[in-house]
């Protein structure tokens, strides 16, 4: 019994331990949630991690909780102060940014009639710009440097499906943009090395999750449309992005992978 | 781990077995091919201690399908993973000229053949009671059509939507099933499908290769260890809420 995932997850571990030694990588939002578990496996493997985030409290924890070459506040919608932050964080990173993971995101819920477009311009330029803006960042430095690159962005199943329950239009709207970006650069840059894919998170146990808000009727929202019939986890979806930055995937460009426990698959 | 690899003998089935076995895990090779046997030594020198066999048979051949899953469990122990890799390209042809009997074919070897051997496979898995992971290999032709290769797109889409519908059926039982969709890739499928398209055309069959070559953003065909690696991840505890899915290993053809 339980034979089958302590095999693979001993077979993985003394597989996969140091794909990132030598590795210096860059995380928007990565002082908390998806962004933050993405920076401690990186860091677990080897690599070098520097961190943006706006949550300057969350940044604190953050450098308490891992070894960060760079953690600063950084709002990815001003153009210029994230140029400032990707220089700062090339040199904390001793040259060289070569794996970029936009995970800074915001979630809004409002019902399409109410939204105003101020909560629409905010939301998609935190998500849509913000990633377009580092990734342009981090790429146009690779370029010029002639090295190569992984970008991973983070979309959502919000890209792929309509939620009734938790109307987001706006939020929907910048992660079905962000595939669309995802594919775009990777065909750009592919020449140059660079390869650009996304993932696109299910129900994950995030401060962004809100269907778990109330436990009773989230656990059987759950039941119902998750076929593995749980939550994911942080890690889970960090365990893809290193997946999608190492050269475990060196062939795999301009994709955008879900991981939902099956949900997308309904 | 133990491993079912269809179509083991060569291409990308021999770059995966030897992948998982490098891994650390057993492995038996199906394959319609007799030479299947050589290859199943090759891998088993990739790691001392490791259990790799291989039985002949055919994966349209229910029969065939029972006792490669019957040898593979008596051989491991049990059987934690399935790849349903074997596949056939047939010849690429207009549709209104194709020939039923090749057409039956393709679909038979390539749709059919996915589902008797996760049939049997699953069942076993399910009556084990410790989960596992099936990953079916697709086709970028199965995500998107392409004139001439109507039978093959039509077996590669069937099996990315068999994959979502395998998904479903087996969450329960904690059995992941996913699918990767490879690009073009340094195959004798390829190689046999380019040279068909060269004397179909009057190029050269180096012509055929250079103008592939060049329709692909990351300037290179793909390979047997590209594709292993993204099976690899798919069975491994790393990607334990993945079900359903399709992965492209494509170089970024869209």
């Amino acid at each position: 019994m339980g034979g089958f995932s302590e095999l693979t997850a001993t077979a993985a571990a003394s597989l996969i331990a140091r794909r990132f030694a030598g590795r210096r990588a860059l995380i928007t939002g990565g002082a908390s949630g998806i962004g933050f578990a993405t920076a401690s496996r990186i860091i677990a493997e080897g690599g070098a991690v520097a961190v943006l985030d706006r949550d300057e409290a969350a940044l604190l924890r953050s450098r308490s909780a891992l070894p960060l070459q760079f953690a600063e506040p950084c709002d990815v919608r001003d153009a210029d102060a994230l140029e400032a932050s990707v220089d700062l964080a090339t040199h904390a990173l001793d040259g060289t940014i070569d794996l970029l993971v936009n995970a800074a995101g915001i979630y809004r819920i409002r019902p399409a009639v109410e939204l105003e477009p101020a909560e629409w311009d905010e939301v998609l330029a935190v998500n849509l710009r913000g990633t377009f803006l580092a990734a342009r960042a981090v790429a146009k430095r690779l370029i010029a440097a002639g090295k190569a690159g992984a970008i991973v962005n983070l979309s959502s199943i919000a890209a792929l499906v309509a939620d009734a329950g938790e109307p987001c239009a706006h939020y929907n709207a910048s992660k079905g943009g962000v595939i669309a970006l995802t594919r775009q650069l990777a065909v750009e840059w592919a020449s140059h090395r660079i390869r650009v894919n996304a993932v696109c998170p299910g129900l994950i146990d995030t401060p962004m999750l809100r269907v778990m808000d109330n436990p009773e009727s989230g656990t059987a929202y759950v039941n119902t449309f998750v076929p593995l019939r749980r939550l994911g986890y942080p890690d889970e979806v960090a365990s893809m992005i290193a997946f999608l930055a190492s050269d475990e995937s060196a062939y795999v460009t301009g994709v955008a992978i879900p991981i939902d426990g099956g949900l997308t698959a309904c | 781990m133990r491993a079912l690899i269809t179509g083991g003998a060569r291409g990308l089935g021999e770059a995966i077995a030897e992948r998982l076995v490098s891994d650390g895990g057993d492995a038996m090779l199906m394959d319609i091919r007799e030479d299947v046997a050589r290859t199943a030594q090759r891998i088993a020198t990739k790691r001392p201690g490791s259990l790799v066999k291989s039985v002949v048979g055919d994966v349209t051949d229910e029969r065939d399908c029972n006792r490669a899953v019957t040898e593979a469990v008596a051989f491991m122990g049990g059987l934690d993973v399935l790849v349903n890799n074997a596949g056939i390209g047939g010849p690429a042809g207009d549709v209104v000229d194709y020939d039923p009997t090749d057409f039956r074919h393709v679909l038979e070897v390539n749709l059919v053949g996915v589902f008797l051997a996760t049939q049997m496979a699953a069942r076993v898995m399910i009556r084990q009671a410790s989960g596992g992971a099936i990953v079916n290999i697709a086709s970028m032709l199965g995500q998107r059509g392409e004139a001439k290769a109507g039978a093959y797109s039509a077996s590669k889409g069937g099996v990315i939507l068999l994959t979502q519908c395998l998904a479903l059926e087996l969450a329960r039982h904690q059995i992941r099933v996913n699918a990767v969709a490879p690009g073009h890739m340094t195959t004798e499928m390829h190689w046999d499908d380019l040279r068909g398209r060269a004397t179909a055309s009057g190029r050269s069959f180096q012509d055929q290769v250079e103008a592939v070559r060049a329709s692909i953003p990351l300037g290179r065909h793909g390979t047997g260890p590209d594709v292993a690696s993204a099976v690899a991840w798919l069975v491994s505890k790393d990607a334990a809420y993945v079900t359903g899915q399709t992965v492209g290993v494509n170089g970024g053809v869209q």
